[in-house]
């Protein structure tokens, strides 16, 4: 009895915290969505492609485009992109979106390719980002797949501190 | 009064009061230790807890960062759960362990969160080490608990001891607050 009374209240705590949890997220001006898609070309498929288009691409295709005059977005958080990022890079951590947009937005042209990486081939605040710069307006919009590690796998030049 | 009313009687019930008193007393004395041991965890478990869900309730989105450094959950839908949650999970725990309500149930969550989170920042620690030739004792990360950065022996030695303050409530039988009152019924 007193082990069953004992899972009975486990479950019911973890219950009402579940409860509680997501009535405070979708109340809260902090809340996330949890079916948000993390995946860049998950993202694209849904979105109208009449203006652009979010593009995945590899390493190759990005050293290419880097030459060609792009700009280049770091949606790490700070103290990654100080200790080292892709040169030429500016900072926009996703996940304090609100504080970097006023600061960076207001520098990219609209028409202009964008490319965004992040840390690794898994993270995704990149495709995130991608997203919801898309939505704002931004039409030509490249994630760099391999984000960070895969440039640095590739002993290719790193800028470390700030630019 | 009482003692009045003993002498009163036969010769048997004063016996029986002799021989009781030692016997009751030890066990009384042993019983209190524990009580204030289960106090003792009950106080630390709360404030952590509480400590550590405030730090990150607010945060769903930075928190979810942190949880996909350990490099298990990469799945968007249940990782953005366990960081919209989890938080929640503790607040509770943490009030439940003050109020005393539910306790015995909190008090097992405890322990499967914590033996949880025991794993996941070993297996974190080895794949640090794993990955950067980093010696055990120069692992230094944000666990993402809601305190400040540290060493990883130092969380895992912190993680043991909750969890051990955890299982002492999970296996206690004393969850009164306070020990002098209302003998005889049981909590829990």
């Amino acid at each position: 009895m007193e082990i069953k009374r004992t899972i009975i209240q486990a479950i019911a705590v973890c219950c009402a915290s579940t409860l509680f949890a997501f009535t405070y997220n979708a109340f809260s001006d902090n809340g996330i969505n949890p079916f948000r898609q993390a995946d860049a070309e998950k993202i694209a498929k849904d979105l109208d492609k009449s203006a652009g288009n979010i593009t995945v691409i590899d390493l190759k295709k990005f050293r290419e485009m880097n030459k060609e005059g792009i700009i280049l977005i770091d949606a790490r958080t700070e103290s990654d992109y100080i200790n080292g990022h892709i040169p030429g890079a500016l900072l926009f951590d996703y996940y304090k979106f609100g504080s970097f947009a006023d600061k960076v937005l207001p520098l990219i042209d609209p028409w202009s390719s964008l490319v965004i990486y992040c840390s690794s081939p898994t993270c995704d605040a990149s495709d995130l980002l991608a997203g919801d710069l898309y939505e704002l307006g931004y039409k030509n919009i490249f994630v760099f797949e391999g984000g960070f590690s895969k440039w640095k796998e590739e002993g290719l030049p790193v800028k470390k501190g700030l630019e | 009064m009482k003692n009045k009313r003993i002498l009163k009687t036969d010769g048997s019930a004063l016996k029986e009061l002799l021989l009781e008193p030692p016997l009751e007393t030890d066990f009384r004395r042993e019983k209190s230790c524990r009580q204030y041991l289960v106090i003792l965890a009950r106080i630390i478990l709360a404030a952590v807890f509480i400590y550590a869900a405030f730090g990150k309730i607010n945060k769903p989105m930075l928190f979810s960062q942190q949880i996909r450094m350990y490099k298990i959950l990469d799945g968007s839908f249940l990782l953005y759960t366990v960081a919209i949650v989890l938080p929640w999970i503790e607040l509770l725990c943490g009030i439940s362990l003050i109020t005393g309500i539910f306790i015995r149930g909190t008090s097992l969550v405890l322990s499967a969160i914590n033996i949880t989170f025991l794993v996941f920042i070993i297996y974190r620690v080895l794949n640090v080490m794993g990955s950067g030739e980093t010696a055990f004792f120069e692992v230094f990360f944000d666990c993402g608990c809601g305190f400040k950065p540290t060493y990883a022996w130092k969380k895992i030695l912190e993680n043991t001891a909750l969890l051990g303050f955890s299982l002492v409530l999970l296996f206690s039988r004393e969850y009164r607050f306070v020990s002098l009152r209302s003998r005889g019924r049981r909590q829990g």
